[in-house]
């Protein structure tokens, strides 16, 4: 958590340092300390935050229908999602969080053990990038959940559908940021090993492979992000699945508007929790790569 | 014309055979390292030692290279023959942009030659090889690896065991005194104490040569002479042979046991100063001015006539000469 907190305040900046000392001085207001900055960082959130919830009462308030409810109503019926689970059709919000979840990681890790090697190959080997490129462009602008009326025939399984359409989405940035990353390689890294005498497979591992990394965890920051469209996208089309995007069709059919609202933000929050996860994950390892941000 | 005839047009592919090298290995082939491939007659060897051929390390035979783009030929480096004796410093200086590094990449390997032949003993070099070791200007090291595993790279690439790697590491960190250094990682060291890690990584495989590139270009004037008497130093340890390439001309004079002064592209050896103090050596002395007078001369000649590039539709026909006084020694020598 202190992880945690630190890369909260890294946007002010300070040194490591003076964060220890001003921890040692504790209460005082120290413009410096963790405690001040951590203060400041929560209020503009906490500003943000506000600033959205009042734009979305102010519009409710004006349109004035029931598909626009108040954050108020929303709130209600999220709490209530959260202690009485689905009215209708059963289940608790953790089982719809926990299967939307599920389905996400799945075809994210599907993508990433494909997509990695393959955009390392691409990044390396000048042949095969002239050779795929061209087809993968064609493929990139297409909306990964246009697949899922065939992928979910295809695979008899709305759950493997949903899956398949998450890969899609999450394959593409991967692959694009990795090979992109490879390309970008300082020639002399290559030749210092050649001149060591590296053989091809030996540059590959521990050139081409390590010197990935950072681009790598970019591709995944933008593949999750996209993740999360993908899988709640899927979940609307496909009933059979389950998950957060079901909930929300389901509910707006039988017009619990507030509901629907309630499945929202879940899927908004989610979505910045998992993608604060991989942003923490990607500054450690820049740091331990000796990336400079 | 159909394409196919079109296709057929090429003017590189035509070109390369005309020049009657069909003997030569192709650039993959010759790149993959592919040694032992001896020319069947063996190229005349223009002598530049002084010393008989006996203690000759490495051997630039006749060496060039010709780019070929858009069917039009550009000669950048053309017939370079040097002589390295064992332990020696052997400095490359010349005008900027007269292919240096071109020449040091083909040494090295890096480069296939268009022509001319690298002996390295009187072994005949094809492809980069752990014989040539490099030291790059900008560092060239694996900002993932801490200061030990990156000076163990060539170990671990040659397949040392790791208990032996390790002692091997210490002892060269130690020989360039980066010890207390071993765990750091590399954004954590000064320009210096990076230069000294490249320097321990291309020592460590024991090398017959190791080639610089400038190494001491990317860091400031006080650090620059701190370097140079600490490689002094290493030489004085190690007995490396090294060749050396610097725009400074203070700085081979300082360091050199030969300096070639090499001409504007197409590249040749202009003059070879031979330099025969022991080292190290004191900057100051009337004698050491001399010298650098006698290099500032060559190269300023050099700038003055007439620019013997040939000509690419990239450059302006008309390149005014360089006025005299471009060129200048780093510690106020005046001509």
């Amino acid at each position: 958590m202190t992880g945690l907190k630190a890369w909260l305040m890294e946007d002010i900046g300070s040194s490591k340092d003076q964060e220890h000392q001003s921890a040692k001085n504790g209460r005082a207001v120290d413009k410096d300390s963790r405690r001040y900055k951590l203060c400041v960082n929560a209020a503009y959130v906490a500003i943000s935050i506000t600033m959205l919830v009042v734009t979305w009462y102010f519009i409710s308030w004006y349109v004035n229908k029931t598909v626009i409810p108040t954050p108020m109503e929303t709130w209600d019926a999220l709490v209530s999602f959260f202690e009485n689970g689905d009215s209708t059709a059963g289940g608790s919000a953790w089982s719809y969080i926990r299967s939307s979840f599920g389905t996400l990681l799945k075809g994210f890790l599907l993508a990433l053990v494909f997509a990695f090697p393959v955009g390392l190959l691409l990044g390396s080997v000048n042949v095969l990038d002239r050779l795929f490129s061209p087809a993968l462009n064609v493929l990139r602008p297409i909306a990964p959940v246009a697949w899922a009326p065939v992928l979910i025939i295809l695979l008899q399984s709305d759950a493997s559908g949903a899956m398949m359409v998450v890969f899609i989405g999450a394959f593409f940035p991967i692959l694009t940021t990795v090979s992109f990353g490879v390309k970008k390689i300082d020639v002399n890294l290559i030749n210092a090993t050649k001149v060591l005498g590296a053989s091809w497979s030996q540059t590959f591992f521990k050139i081409t492979v390590p010197a990935s990394i950072p681009f790598l965890m970019n591709g995944i920051k933008t593949a999750l992000g996209i993740g999360w469209m993908c899988i709640v996208s899927a979940e609307l089309y496909a009933s059979g699945v389950g998950g957060l995007g079901n909930y929300i069709t389901n509910q707006a059919g039988l017009g619990a508007w507030p509901q629907v609202y309630a499945g929202i933000v879940i899927v908004g929050v989610l979505g910045l929790i998992t993608v604060l996860v991989a942003d923490y994950i990607s500054k450690v390892l820049n740091k331990k790569w000796g990336v400079e941000e | 014309m159909s394409i196919v005839e079109w296709l057929k047009e090429d003017p590189s592919a035509g070109k390369e055979r005309a020049d009657g090298r069909r003997n030569r290995p192709s650039v993959t082939e010759w790149l993959k390292g592919d040694a032992g491939k001896r020319p069947e007659a063996p190229v005349e060897r223009p002598s530049y030692s002084m010393g008989s051929d006996y203690d000759v390390q490495i051997s630039i035979r006749n060496i060039g290279k010709t780019y070929v783009k858009n069917g039009i030929e550009t000669k950048a480096i053309d017939d370079i023959s040097i002589d390295v004796r064992k332990g020696e410093l052997v400095s490359f200086i010349g005008p900027s942009g007269c292919g240096k590094t071109t020449l040091l990449n083909l040494i090295a390997g890096l480069l296939p030659p268009t022509s001319g032949v690298v002996y390295v003993g009187d072994r005949e070099c094809v492809g980069p090889g752990r014989d040539r070791g490099m030291v790059f200007q900008d560092f060239a090291l694996l900002p993932w690896r801490t200061v030990k595993s990156n000076v163990e790279l060539g170990l671990e690439i040659a397949g040392v065991p790791k208990a032996e790697r390790s002692a091997k590491a210490d002892e060269y960190l130690r020989i360039v005194g980066l010890e207390k250094f071993a765990n750091s990682h590399i954004n954590e060291l000064s320009g210096g104490m990076k230069q000294r890690v490249g320097i321990a990584r291309a020592l460590i495989v024991e090398p017959d040569v190791i080639l610089m590139d400038e190494p001491f270009g990317a860091l400031d004037a006080q650090t620059r002479n701190l370097m140079q008497a600490q490689l002094i130093e290493i030489l004085k340890n190690t007995k490396q042979t090294i060749i050396f390439i610097t725009h400074s001309v203070d700085e081979a004079v300082y360091l050199s046991d030969k300096v070639v002064v090499l001409t504007k592209r197409p590249t040749t050896v202009n003059e070879v100063v031979e330099i025969p103090w022991s080292r190290p050596r004191n900057r100051t002395t009337p004698e050491f001015n001399s010298i650098k007078r006698e290099i500032v001369e060559y190269l300023e000649h050099e700038n003055v006539m007439v620019d013997r590039c040939h000509p690419s539709p990239l450059e302006s026909s008309a390149v005014p000469a360089v006025m005299p006084g471009h060129f200048s020694s780093d510690s106020g020598v005046s001509t």
